[in-house]
């Protein structure tokens, strides 16, 4: 990284040792959505929420972000060390979290409203990330027939309307 | 002897009390204690006992005696009005067979212009090359697995031109393609895209709007129609002005409609004639056609359309609260408001909205003695102590209204309730004359609510409250930018939840507003709102008891009521009012009170009139 790269304002970023580095992505996926770039960077401090003041402070953003197995913690210089701005811990999958921490430290620096974990709807819900799809997921969007009207879903009107076809042949003496 | 005596005034939205002691006649009544409690139930009615006796035990602490210390209370005679309102939209935009998707989705991908067939993104690799589509997304797709795919597909030769996301994944997918391309994203319905139809997708640049979908040219350009089939998609174009983000799908029958709802006629019944007026029309052709018919005698609007609902809405109302049949209620004043609201729109994909016409109404009906005198029997059961009616309201809100310093007849008040706008004009040696309007502070709010698509119902009114307090915009953590553009810092950091909202700036901190819309674009609303029934219903009122009805006759205006203590609304009037060279000031009751307890005080000093007089 030259020293360029290092001037540049980015939210910074910054991994308690043992932290998945995929987590550092998810971070940056948020901000990305939002259109602030991020950057993974080493500090030395041992508690989660120093460090993310850590990060603040080195930011040229003003704004960090620390991210434990568990609990992932934003912060902003100009708030008082012990007093992060935001901290969410991990109570479903922690990608998610991750993601959401990533837009809301990019929405401090655009000015937007926060996004809160319990507003969203449950991550659960959310398809596996990474994962292909299963068949029957695209099965309903599916070309539909271009018949003028809707669908006809109901097996009984489909049997009818059959059967009322084969009468008309019939009585043309087509079949 | 020594009498302490207690006025009570009902009004549509609170109940006040003013306690005095009259102990000889030659002084004047010494004050003793005030209160002003929420009204409970609809003025006029038993359900207003709770709030009449909460007020007066209020009252009695703060005059430090006790309810039986009173001698007697007053209450005004014959609540002349009570008023609801109603409101009703007049157009309606329908989408058949999906053919567009217009709106505002936080983050839309990339940016440009992009035409071709709607195909899933499962048949990507089955396009032929060099053919152009536009890829439909559906959210079981990661965004690294669609963009993958799309980037594959693009290496492969194939013409992909943009793409319909269902996530709110647009930003994503678009940085990870190898050239710049327009997504829309966060669309729900996504599955009731059509497939293998022609489509385009536009994207605005940043801070920008879609430019060549809202022009019925630019779509005839890119779809390539005839003359007839451009004038089709005038309504699309229409609907999809001002938009960040858009798709418009070619389909053999699809289309967008305005539609006008039979929004019905109106008819007013005056004592000189009767005017019947369309309500498309809108709010200044029911105003003119109110003006022609003199003295409003009762309004009726035709039957089985939305006029006619709600005219027998308002009527069922006041039918139910005064125990009169249907037939006796005769409505004596309507104030209509054009109003622009938002409203979803019927076969939208993606929960879009709409700005649609609308037409507020108030109206007012009134009331008679009776249900005073019951209201008055039933009080003074439940406090023990007798209860008089005494005197008419508009008389004794000029009464109460002289008590303020550096006022004297003649005199004008404008009374700015909840439910109606009052003007009453005193002369010396004259009769007092007084009018009531229908629509005030409660139309006010509901024009607020509706325009800014409020929720509504909940227990907190938010259009209530944004009409009470002025707006800030929280920018940082540390400091909020108010409405006049001053800045205000802070020690502590502020709630994260505050952080880039706008929020209303109360006596008790900031209160965040649930909305998405700009600190400008509520102030405007706001304001609006204000003018268009504070300021009509003024000019109206004031013309009414004008000697002459000229305003210019008038010279000096106090403001009373719950509504003249707004923050904004006096000095609107104060700008207006100057034209005709009148002098408004809001009024200040025993120089503490400010603009309320009018009648409340106007009752005893009217008593003690009254009794000198005897």
């Amino acid at each position: 990284m030259d020293a360029r790269e290092q001037d540049r304002p980015a939210i910074h970023v910054a991994l308690l040792p043992g932290t998945d580095l995929a987590l550092y992505r998810w971070v940056q996926i948020g901000a990305e959505e939002e259109g602030v770039p991020c950057r993974l960077v080493t500090e030395t401090a041992y508690d989660l929420v120093t460090m993310a003041y850590e990060a603040a402070r080195s930011s040229r953003f003003n704004i960090g972000v620390a991210v434990s197995p568990e609990v992932v913690v934003l912060h902003e210089r100009h708030m008082p060390v012990g007093k992060p701005v935001m901290s969410l811990k991990f109570s479903g999958p922690a990608d998610y979290f991750c993601r959401v921490m990533g837009a809301n430290a990019a929405r401090m620096v655009i000015r937007k409203p926060f996004r809160f974990a319990d507003e969203e709807p449950s991550p659960q819900s959310q398809p596996a990330r990474g994962t292909l799809p299963q068949p029957q997921a695209y099965a309903a969007a599916q070309p539909r027939p271009a018949v003028a009207g809707a669908p006809i879903d109901d097996p009984a009107q489909v049997a009818a309307l059959v059967a009322l076809i084969v009468q008309k042949l019939n009585e043309r003496g087509i079949r | 002897m020594t009498k302490i005596i207690a006025g009570i005034d009902v009004g549509n939205s609170t109940t006040e009390v003013a306690i005095a002691e009259i102990s000889d006649f030659n002084r004047p009544p010494r004050f003793l204690g005030s209160s002003r409690v929420p009204t409970t139930g609809i003025k006029g009615t038993l359900s207003n006992i709770p709030g009449m006796a909460l007020a007066l035990r209020t009252a009695v602490e703060d005059a430090h005696i006790a309810i039986t210390d009173l001698d007697l209370a007053l209450l005004n005679e014959a609540t002349p009005v009570i008023g609801d309102i109603a409101m009703e939209t007049i157009t309606e935009t329908i989408i058949t067979e999906s053919t567009m998707i217009g709106h505002n989705p936080g983050s839309p991908g990339g940016m440009g212009i992009g035409v071709g067939q709607t195909i899933h993104i499962q048949n990507l690799v089955s396009v032929r090359r060099g053919e152009p589509v536009i890829v439909v997304i559906p959210k079981a797709y990661d965004f690294e697995v669609a963009a993958s795919l799309i980037k594959r597909a693009i290496e492969a030769g194939i013409d992909v031109q943009g793409g319909i996301v269902q996530a709110d994944d647009g930003v994503l997918i678009a940085n990870r393609l190898p050239k710049i391309l327009p997504f829309v994203d966060e669309v729900g319905l996504i599955d009731h895209v059509p497939l293998n139809m022609l489509a385009a997708v536009e994207v605005g640049d940043h801070g920008q709007v879609i430019r060549q979908l809202c022009n019925p040219y630019g779509i005839a350009t890119l779809f390539e129609l005839t003359p007839q089939e451009t004038q089709m998609v005038i309504p699309i174009a229409k609907a999809l002005i001002g938009l960040r983000s858009a798709v418009v799908i070619r389909t053999p029958a699809g289309d967008v409609q305005t539609r006008r709802i039979p929004a019905g006629t109106l008819k007013l019944i005056g004592d000189v004639r009767t005017a019947v007026v369309e309500m498309d029309g809108g709010a200044d052709a029911i105003m003119e056609g109110l003006a022609q018919v003199g003295q409003l005698q009762d309004v009726e609007g035709a039957a089985g359309t939305n006029v006619g609902g709600m005219v027998e809405r308002v009527r069922q109302t006041m039918s139910d609260v005064t125990e009169k049949p249907l037939k006796a209620i005769k409505i004596r004043d309507i104030l209509a408001v054009d109003c622009l609201v938002p409203q979803k729109v019927s076969g939208g994909l993606a929960q879009e909205f709409s700005m649609e016409n609308a037409v507020g109404l108030a109206a007012m009906v009134n009331t008679d003695q009776l249900l005073m005198e019951r209201l008055a029997q039933a009080l003074s059961q439940e406090i023990g102590v007798p209860v008089e009616l005494g005197g008419v309201e508009a008389n004794m809100a000029i009464l109460g209204t002289l008590t303020t310093p550096g006022i004297d007849v003649p005199l004008a008040i404008l009374d700015l309730g909840a439910g109606s706008t009052d003007a009453a004009l005193m002369v010396k040696g004259q009769p007092v004359q007084s009018i009531h309007l229908a629509g005030a502070g409660n139309m006010v709010s509901l024009l607020i609510q509706r325009e800014l698509d409020l929720p509504s119902g909940t227990n907190v009114d938010v259009a209530e409250e944004i009409k009470r307090y002025p707006l800030a915009k929280v920018e940082s953590l540390f400091h909020i930018r108010n409405e006049d553009n001053s800045v205000r810092f802070f020690q502590e950091p502020l709630d994260p939840k505050l952080f880039g909202r706008v929020a209303l700036v109360t006596k008790s901190g900031l209160v965040p507003i649930p909305t998405e819309h700009t600190i400008e674009r509520i102030r405007e609303v706001r304001r609006e709102a204000k003018r268009r029934v504070f300021l009509r219903n003024s000019l109206r009122a004031l013309k009414t008891v004008a000697p002459l009805g000229n305003i210019r006759n008038i010279e000096f205006v106090a403001i009373v009521g719950g509504s003249g203590q707004d923050f904004e609304l006096s000095q609107m009037l104060m700008n207006k009012l100057a034209e005709f060279g009148t002098v408004v000031g809001t009024a200040n009751i025993r120089g503490k009170l400010g603009p309320v307890n009018a009648v409340a005080t106007g009752l005893v000093l009217g008593y003690y009139e009254r009794q000198r007089a005897r």
